[in-house]
């Protein structure tokens, strides 16, 4: 196929307004049934495996073969409706680890599941809840999960179970933020299964225990669904929001079962032990069958050899979709960024736009967060029934929302971690036809890294995830709320697995602040506030902006996004892509959080230049450790978006500069800094570097530390933050900032320091056991052509961990 | 004699209480003053002077506050380990019997002020009651007990004792119960084990909501006190300082910290009883014919009630606010709703009724009246017509309202009534085809239609373009059959 196919410029009509192509509902999954699908992907592997040009760009193609279903029976005992309802829907057997599930759980045994994407996950947790609840219809269960939007399609998946109660009957009630407050007592009073989040429990549900009384008294089950998601700081909040859970819940007299499920990380049975502190039946024998896979890593041919650029990840995302569109075969795009998914999404359409034939009768969506809950609904609708064919997502469709089944899925760039990658890739495979993932590099040196060594991207186990449920911030914020939620007797166990270490230092401390009255041998909450209010388990905010279209007197909310995005992504001027139409934005409001945005045609879209800025409040101390001077103290980490690129549809010039003037985001936290004083060991070893070197080695070793320090600091990667500077303007040295990415801080940055030795000598030993030759993502990271640094940075960046620390 | 004339009268005396005889508030009232620790010198004198600068024929039984239950935290008895309480009597004049506000079966020894002091603001469960007041009317007085919590540990007998002075027959009145004093101590009462439902309740935030909620700055009680009953605190504590003080008092053991917050809880009591002196009196008269603006009290202070939503208090049985059982129910009421032993005095369904009517026709008709108002005075007549079968008085208001204030849902009944009453089907086409030319032309200008549901009355379902459509295609379906 020549690239003239897919050549650009034949919309017949304005490409920006919101029809500018066109969305039939008519065009149904029939046009394109299983059988064509899978001799259509088949013809179109068979045509790229023979295109040279497609060929020659992949750096790997992997064919994984399909596999055999391993089946066990309905359980005996399942209750008649629950198996006409899986009847109904085409099942009567179950896969073995579904089996296994029911069986564990029914046994009362606490289980985490881990399986891939689209292998029945759902009925594992389903099944025995569904079943007991029918046994014992005042049985109670309580599902988690960590976004709105899994909760509303989950809620969507047991309502066609239980037929709306007609089939199964029984009540299943969504409980979060967007509950009506008319809705929220009957859900409390009659839902049998109630679906809610981890921030709900913690600031609704528990510390209005009394009205849940019905409830938590009989609940039998506790489902933790993507409990990969509970990592580092927000996992070691979970744990602390469990510990509660129970401790209410046994006052009530209840002791649940804990169903939780994972995507594949390298640790998920440790992680949902430390979450739940029980002992967890680890079920990850998948039994679901699959058909042949093909994985494919691409790397864009060159445009320009010599200077080395290459075609860019969406433009090639957009021919490869479109290759497969063509066949009908269903497609799954996802992008890195918000921005980046609206234009893959408008490229396609537009390569499509057709009004003779519908768009081919294609029909191809984008997909993120900030649409409003409805769109997103028809979208996943439209996916699994097959009115929709393609869909350009964020890492939005990456979690456990259900899309059906796809064929294709394309990966425009490394989304940054080996379980993303494993997360997105499986959202194309069936149990019977064949399927292919491609991960099409971008030109970021980590993507090059992935596609130039494809062994290490298909080695690599996926990364683990810490918690650190004891940290002694974290747990006191806890049992502020376990106090105001019942007295807490002297002595009790708070924690599940015995009494948490820190516990009596927390309490004596917080009856010293005045927050507790330890009276008649129990402490009781004695402060006027509601603790809960004050705690978020997540470091983002949870305000947002609403994003108000007023063209031609209209005054419609199209959509919302989060408050320090909206500052990246909607700045006044800025151009707004929302599912194929182009607004422009009018006003930013962030005062009354709205935004105000008009249609618009402008041919260009719009990219903040973000500026990170990092300022020392105050020092708190300054000592020597480890061959370097160390402070620690307080930071202000500030992010501005100053200024704002004006970027031409397609050709992706730059034509154009704004001005931005918008009140910086900050963050106020704590940072421990190593300061490489030419005086001290480590500061010499700098010194010896040439110049042009130092920088990228401190940053490096900045990566460095951000990759070791997770396992003896028990968070996740995301939560330290790294800046480097070669000269500070306040401590006018080299240094590297290690910085704790929780507003206030939660004590990583004192952590670190305390366990500095240690981390330097694993991070050390590391990059001497690496067996990659100049650098890898696991170590010091991969080459980048960019930095003045050795052909090797891994032998500059030993050189001089070598010398610091001998 | 007026129940202004006579509360002007009184000069409130307090007494000793039954259960908790006070020394102190025997003696005189300046005596027991220099027990307060934190008495301002305005308090001291009394009240004749305050009433110098308000509305000289405004009663004065607001100056209960001149007496020693609000000197100081004195005469509290133990009654149980970590609990006390006191009980302060107040004298009142005879009070007028007037039965148009709580309904008519409801005996005034039933009732039972309700107000809460708790160690925080918010809700949940760490939000416990330090100090509870019951107020009941004892034979012409106002008896109020107060129960202190004196720590933590004590919560299971100030619970227990509650059990014993709360019956669920007691009409529990209050200033925001139903959100807060009833159902926190009903959340209390669940962590203990117990079942405390609350089922009878009247909560006058309600109703005052309703009456005066465009009429006074805000509806906290303390506003109502001052800008409606023209009531000024000899000593007051803001309310949210009250848990700082508690906690205060728990790390001192100094029952003198509890002073100010005693003093103010008692007030919050006596206001409440007030407040329902008002809201009876209100509507009393209103029933009996009086001007609406001489009904402003005091005068000169707030404007007049509502007189919408005082026509529709008077109109109908629903009370907001009241929560409970059979009372709210029109045949209860309808049948004489007679309480046994106490007479009837004041109780004339019908006047009431026909007063109601009054002032809602008024409002429907009074141009200078917001238009919501007027729309929702007559949508609450017409159906009440249309529910007694008086079509042609329903089919005014609703030809009044459809055509003067363009009003959705009054086009709609208005059609109904032609349908279905009249037999005019083509005119109740013609209504409807109208609005749905109208709506249209709407949409085309750029404007929505802003007939959402806004007045949460039944009766503006089926207003929707989707739902005009339908009425207009049965009707057009009628016009050919020929049905007319």
């Amino acid at each position: 196929m020549g690239e003239a196919e897919f050549a650009d410029g034949v919309a017949p009509v304005a490409p920006t307004r919101r029809h500018f192509y066109f969305r039939s509902s008519a065009v149904h999954g029939t046009i394109f049934p299983d059988m064509k699908t899978r001799d259509g992907l088949q013809a179109v592997l068979t045509q790229l495996e023979q295109d040279k040009d497609f060929a020659a760009a992949v750096t790997r193609w992997e064919h994984i073969p399909a596999r055999e279903g391993s089946y066990a029976d309905i359980p005996v005992e399942m209750h008649s409706a629950l198996r006409e309802s899986l009847s109904t829907r085409g099942i009567d057997r179950l896969y073995t680890h579904q089996r296994q599930a029911y069986d564990a759980v029914r046994a009362g045994h606490n289980v985490v599941v881990v399986t891939p994407t689209a292998s029945g996950k759902t009925l594992c947790y389903n099944l025995p809840v569904l079943q007991r609840i029918l046994e014992e219809p005042d049985a109670r269960a309580l599902y988690l999960f960590p976004t709105k939007a899994l909760s509303q399609d989950q809620q969507a998946e047991l309502n066609t179970v239980v037929d709306g109660g007609r089939r199964v009957p029984i009540k299943i009630a969504t409980y979060d933020g967007d509950t009506p407050q008319s809705l929220r007592a009957s859900a409390r009073d009659t839902g049998q299964i109630i679906i809610s989040n981890p921030d709900m429990l913690h600031s609704g549900i528990l510390p209005n225990h009394p009205r849940w009384i019905k409830f938590l008294g009989a609940l039998r089950y506790v489902v933790i669904d993507e409990i990969h998601t509970y990592r580092g700081v927000f996992g070691s909040h979970m744990t602390n929001v469990i510990r509660r859970l129970r401790r209410i819940a046994q006052f009530y007299g209840a002791d649940p079962v804990f169903i939780c499920c994972s995507a594949t990380i390298a640790n998920p049975g440790k992680l949902a032990e430390s979450i739940l502190e029980r002992p967890v039946e680890l079920i990850d024998n998948n039994g679901a069958p699959a058909g042949e896979k093909h994985l494919i890593l691409y790397n864009p041919p060159f445009v320009d050899r010599v200077q080395g650029i290459r075609r860019g990840a969406v433009h090639e995302s957009r021919r490869l979709a479109l290759r497969f569109l063509k066949g009908g075969i269903k497609t799954i795009v996802f992008a890195r960024s918000r921005v980046r998914t609206e234009l893959i999404a408008s490229y396609i359409n537009k390569s499509l736009a057709n009004v003779y034939n519908e768009n081919q009768r294609i029909r191809v969506e984008s997909y993120r967060g900030g649409y409003l809950p409805t769109e997103r609904r028809a979208i996943e609708r439209g996916l699994r029934d097959g009115s929709i064919q393609g869909v350009v997502s964020t890492n939005a469709l990456e979690l456990g929302i259900d899309i059906g089944g796809l064929d294709a899925a394309i990966l425009a760039g490394f989304p940054g971690s080996i379980a993303s990658s494993l997360q997105q890739a499986g959202r194309a495979g069936r149990s019977q036809s064949v399927s292919v993932a491609v991960l099409i590099a971008s030109a970021a040196p980590l993507d090059q890294y992935m596609v130039g060594n494809p062994e290490y991207f298909l080695g690599r186990t996926p990364e683990a995830a810490y918690i650190d449920p004891d940290n002694p911030y974290i747990l006191t914020d806890h049992l502020k709320c376990a106090v105001f939620e019942l007295p807490l007797r002297a002595g009790e166990d708070y924690a599940g697995a015995g009494r948490a270490e820190g516990t009596d230092a927390a309490l004596t401390y917080l009856e010293e602040e005045g927050v507790l009255r330890f009276t008649g041998g129990a402490y009781y909450w004695a402060d006027r506030s509601y603790p809960a209010e004050q705690i978020s388990l997540r470091s983002a905010t949870a305000d947002n902006v609403v994003i108000v279209d007023t063209t031609g007197g209209r005054h419609e909310v199209i959509g919302e996004t989060d408050r320090p995005s909206a500052k990246e992504l909607l700045f006044d001027n800025a151009i707004y892509l929302h599912r194929g139409t182009q607004y422009v934005v009018k006003q930013l409001d962030l005062a009354n959080r709205r935004c105000y945005v008009e249609e618009s045609d402008a041919g260009y879209y719009t990219d903040a230049v973000v500026k990170r800025d990092l300022k020392v409040l105050h020092v708190d101390e300054r000592r020597a450790l480890c061959g370097v001077e160390t402070s620690l103290g307080d930071v202000l980490v500030r992010m501005q978006v100053a200024k704002f690129k004006k970027i031409r549809f397609q050709t992706h010039e730059n034509v154009g500069y704004g001005e931005i003037s918008l009140p910086e985001e900050e963050m106020h936290t704590r940072a421990a800094t190593l300061l490489f004083d030419p005086t001290t060991v480590g500061g010499a070893a700098l010194a010896a570097l040439p110049p042009e070197f130092r920088m990228p080695a401190v940053a490096r070793i900045g990566g460095l530390i951000k990759n070791v320090a997770p396992v003896f600091l028990l968070c996740d990667h995301q939560d330290i933050g790294v800046a480097e500077r070669l000269r500070d303007p306040h401590f006018e040295l080299p240094c590297l900032y290690l910085y704790d990415n929780y507003p206030g801080g939660i004590g990583l940055a004192e952590a670190f320091l305390e366990r500095m030795p240690e981390i330097l000598a694993a991070a050390s030993s590391l990059v001497h056991g690496c067996s990659c030759a100049e650098g890898c993502p696991s170590c010091v990271g991969p080459r980048n052509p960019e930095e003045e640094i050795d052909a090797s940075p891994k032998a500059a960046v030993l050189s001089l961990l070598d010398a610091w620390l001998a | 004699m007026s129940l202004h004339e006579r509360l002007r009268a009184i000069r409130a005396r307090p007494r000793p209480g039954s259960a908790a005889p006070d020394p102190v508030s025997t003696s005189e009232p300046a005596s027991a003053a220099s027990h307060s620790a934190v008495r301002s010198d305005q308090g001291s004198e009394p009240a004749t002077e305050r009433a110098v600068g308000v509305a000289t024929n405004y009663p004065t039984l607001e100056r209960v506050p001149a007496d020693a239950a609000l000197a100081g935290p004195v005469g509290f008895t133990q009654l149980a380990p970590f609990v006390q309480s006191r009980v302060v009597t107040y004298a009142l004049p005879a009070l007028e019997d007037w039965r148009y506000f709580i309904p008519a079966d409801i005996g005034r020894s039933e009732l039972v002020f309700l107000d809460l002091e708790t160690t925080g603001l918010g809700g949940g469960a760490g939000n416990m009651a330090f100090l509870v007041g019951l107020g009941r009317l004892v034979s012409n007085s106002l008896e109020i007990e107060q129960v202190l919590l004196q720590d933590y540990p004590g919560e299971p007998e100030l619970l227990a004792y509650l059990e014993t002075r709360l019956s669920p027959m007691d009409w529990v009145m209050s200033y925001n119960g139903i959100n807060f004093d009833c159902a926190l101590l009903r959340d209390r009462f669940a962590m203990s084990g117990q079942h405390r439902a609350f089922e009878r309740q009247f909560d006058l935030l309600y109703p005052v909501r309703s009456l005066y909620r465009r009429r006074l700055s805000n509806c906290s009680l303390s506003t109502v006190e001052a800008e409606l009953l023209g009531v000024q605190r000899p000593v007051d504590l803001p309310g949210a300082w009250a848990p700082e003080r508690y906690f205060q008092y728990l790390r001192q053991g100094d029952i003198h910290i509890l002073g100010e917050v005693c003093a103010h809880h008692m007030q919050d009591i006596y206001g409440l009883f007030l407040l329902w002196v008002h809201l009876e009196e209100l509507c009393g008269r209103a029933a009996q014919g009086e001007r609406l603006d001489s009904l402003a009290a005091p005068a000169g202070y707030v404007a007049p009630a509502d007189p919408v939503a005082l026509g529709r208090l008077l109109f109908s049985e629903r009370r907001p606010g009241l929560r409970g059982a059979s009372h709210e129910l029109p045949e209860y009421v309808a049948n004489g709703g007679s309480h046994s032993g106490e007479p009837v005095v004041h109780y004339d369904n019908a006047s009431a009724r026909s007063q109601g009517e009054v002032l809602l026709r008024k409002a429907v008709y009074d141009r200078n009246i917001y238009s919501a108002e007027r729309r929702e005075a007559g949508l609450e007549l017409g159906r009440y017509y249309n529910s007694c079968g008086s079509w042609s008085e329903a089919y005014d208001v609703f030809r009044y309202l459809y055509a003067e204030l363009s009003d959705r849902a009054a086009g709609v009944e208005l059609s109904k009534i032609l349908e279905h009453r009249l037999g005019r089907l083509g005119d109740a086409a013609e209504i409807v085809r109208a609005m749905l030319r109208r709506s249209q032309s709407g949409r085309n200008r750029g404007y929505r239609s802003n007939h959402k549901d806004s007045t949460g009355s039944q009766i503006r379902a089926g207003t929707s373009t989707e739902a005009l459509r339908h009425r207009l295609a049965r009707l057009e379906r009628k016009i050919t059959r020929g049905e007319s």
